[in-house]
């Protein structure tokens, strides 16, 4: 379970997080709505501690990760699965080489065992024969599920996906989600997922939260978001340029 | 009276912000230097891991660096010893007859102390050091800087060791071919033109150049080594804005560390003139 208490941080002048509260339980898939630009992917950063914030706690079991030392934040970090925005394959890697570059640094195992576990997670992402392609010579969608494999390669505890169907057509968006609801069936994992195409955010969540100008203003199920009153949440799964939400 | 001093503070304000930012921007090239330098003698408390982790890249590099940096390095190090042969051998000819005699002493010193280190140095931050800037920056705008801290690599490290190690061992080896091939530059032209023979030259050559004057060479380019490798890492690292930034990273890479390579090869050489 991921437990977010009171989260600030700012950029220079610009606030992004202002106070960010949020639960995650465990087995359970969170998406997090809201317009670009209002912190998503740093709220994601923060919980990696890729970024540091300026204040709050983040709890994972019983710790608070934000007091961890250099050591235990790796080590935290090696029981969380990012799927980055754009991929964030290592380009001058082959795909076989991006997946298993986690467990050739961390796990002590033989070669042999290594090439059977790339070799299985890319088929759990619906891809073979590709191990010796450069990510260069892959289309976008399957670079997003190269990377979702590299994302679960380590058996990780917490997935967390950046706008996972953003920039792929909608029929390999459709795709994805599947992926990730298949995922959540058959790994043991609570997942975080960040986006804004609504379509997405109803198939593959548990619950949704609305991040609304540093905090989140409003937590559900699909049905419960879907039937909401708030007037914000409202704009916002409808689409809407009208509404409480200002375009500027 | 008090406008003037208002004045005077409004002018210094101006520079205050810029002038901070280098301030700022000088601390973080030696925190990234102190970085680099623990972590390379942790590394080498641990070979098992320099070896599995970091031995590959290491070569992969020192052939990024060295190996293909060796047809510019020969090119450009030929025609400055060429250059310096005529410019000097015909000046020097016009002022005392018979002087050019000396020209293998004057060719191969100037090489050795001065042009074989700073050239070589130039040249490789130029193809390299713009490179690496490039790379790094490109890796940190598509999150793969990122990535690599998520999967238990430290990018400093990961990143910074291959490209470190391979410049302190390539750029000194490039500055030796660079000594080589423009002393025999200078060669060339002196037997060819100014009609000097090269037992003449190479005795030249011989008497000149001490052990000290190659060593003092050496040391220089270590310096250069450590320099444009630092400044290109740094750039790339704090890349910031797309494509836009990776530009600028990679053209304030090759201004720092070009002016920095100049501005430390003075005062190095007002070190070695102690000796």
């Amino acid at each position: 379970m991921i437990r977010i208490r009171n989260l600030h941080k700012r950029f220079g002048s610009k606030a992004v997080l202002k106070g960010l509260d949020l639960e995650i339980q465990p087995g359970e898939t969170m998406v997090i709505i809201g317009r670009s630009g209002e912190g998503k992917s740093v709220l994601l950063k923060c919980i990696l501690n890729l970024i540091e914030p300026d204040r709050g706690e983040i709890w994972f079991d019983q710790e608070n990760i934000l007091t961890l030392k250099e050591s235990g934040r790796a080590q935290f970090r090696q029981r969380c699965g990012m799927l980055f925005q754009g991929g964030a394959l290592f380009d001058s890697l082959t795909i076989e080489e991006n997946v298993g570059f986690g467990l050739r640094r961390m796990k002590n195992y033989t070669e042999e065992r290594i090439r059977r576990i790339v070799r299985e997670k890319l088929a759990l992402v619906g891809l073979k024969d590709i191990e010796h392609l450069y990510p260069a010579e892959l289309s976008g969608g399957m670079k997003k599920r190269v990377a979702l494999a590299r994302a679960i390669a380590m058996d990780p505890e917490i997935i967390l996906y950046d706008e996972p169907t953003t920039g792929v057509d909608p029929i390999m968006a459709d795709a994805i989600n599947e992926l990730i609801n298949e995922m959540n069936r058959k790994l043991p994992v609570s997942s975080i997922a960040v986006t804004h195409d609504m379509v997405s955010a109803y198939k593959i969540a548990d619950r949704i939260a609305l991040l609304h100008q540093g905090r989140i203003v409003e937590v559900g199920t699909p049905a419960q978001i879907k039937r909401t009153r708030n007037p914000l949440v409202h704009q916002f799964i409808t689409g809407s340029a009208h509404g409480p939400i200002s375009l500027i | 009276m008090n406008r003037r001093i208002m004045q005077g503070l409004i002018f210094l304000d101006k520079f205050w912000d810029p002038g901070m930012n280098i301030v700022e921007d000088m601390g973080r090239v030696f925190l990234l230097s102190g970085r680099l330098l623990r972590a390379i003698f942790k590394l080498m408390l641990q070979p098992v891991r320099l070896r599995d982790f970091y031995l590959r890249p290491i070569l992969e590099q020192m052939v990024r660096v060295g190996v293909n940096s060796i047809p510019v390095v020969i090119t450009t190090a030929l025609f400055t010893g060429m250059v310096l042969a005529i410019q000097t051998g015909v000046t020097m000819e016009s002022k005392i007859a018979g002087s050019s005699i000396f020209i293998g002493n004057i060719v191969s010193l100037s090489l050795v102390r001065e042009l074989g280190p700073v050239l070589t140095a130039l040249l490789v931050t130029g193809r390299v050091g713009s490179a690496i800037a490039a790379e790094i920056g490109s890796m940190k705008i598509t999150e793969q800087i990122d990535a690599l801290r998520t999967l238990a690599a430290e990018p400093v490290e990961y990143l910074g060791i291959p490209r470190f190690v391979a410049m302190l061992v390539m750029l000194p080896v490039l500055t030796v071919l660079a000594d080589v091939l423009g002393t025999m530059g200078g060669w060339m032209v002196s037997s060819l033109y100014l009609e000097i023979s090269s037992t003449v030259y190479w005795d030249g050559v011989r008497s000149g150049v001490e052990s000290l004057d190659i060593l003092s060479g050496l040391i220089k380019s270590l310096f250069f080594a450590a320099i444009l490798c630092i400044f290109a890492l740094h750039r790339g690292f704090s890349t910031q804005g797309g494509a836009v930034g990776v530009g600028r990273a990679t053209t304030s890479a090759v201004v720092n560390a070009s002016i920095t390579i100049l501005i430390v090869d003075y005062f190095l050489a007002q070190t070695f003139a102690l000796f």
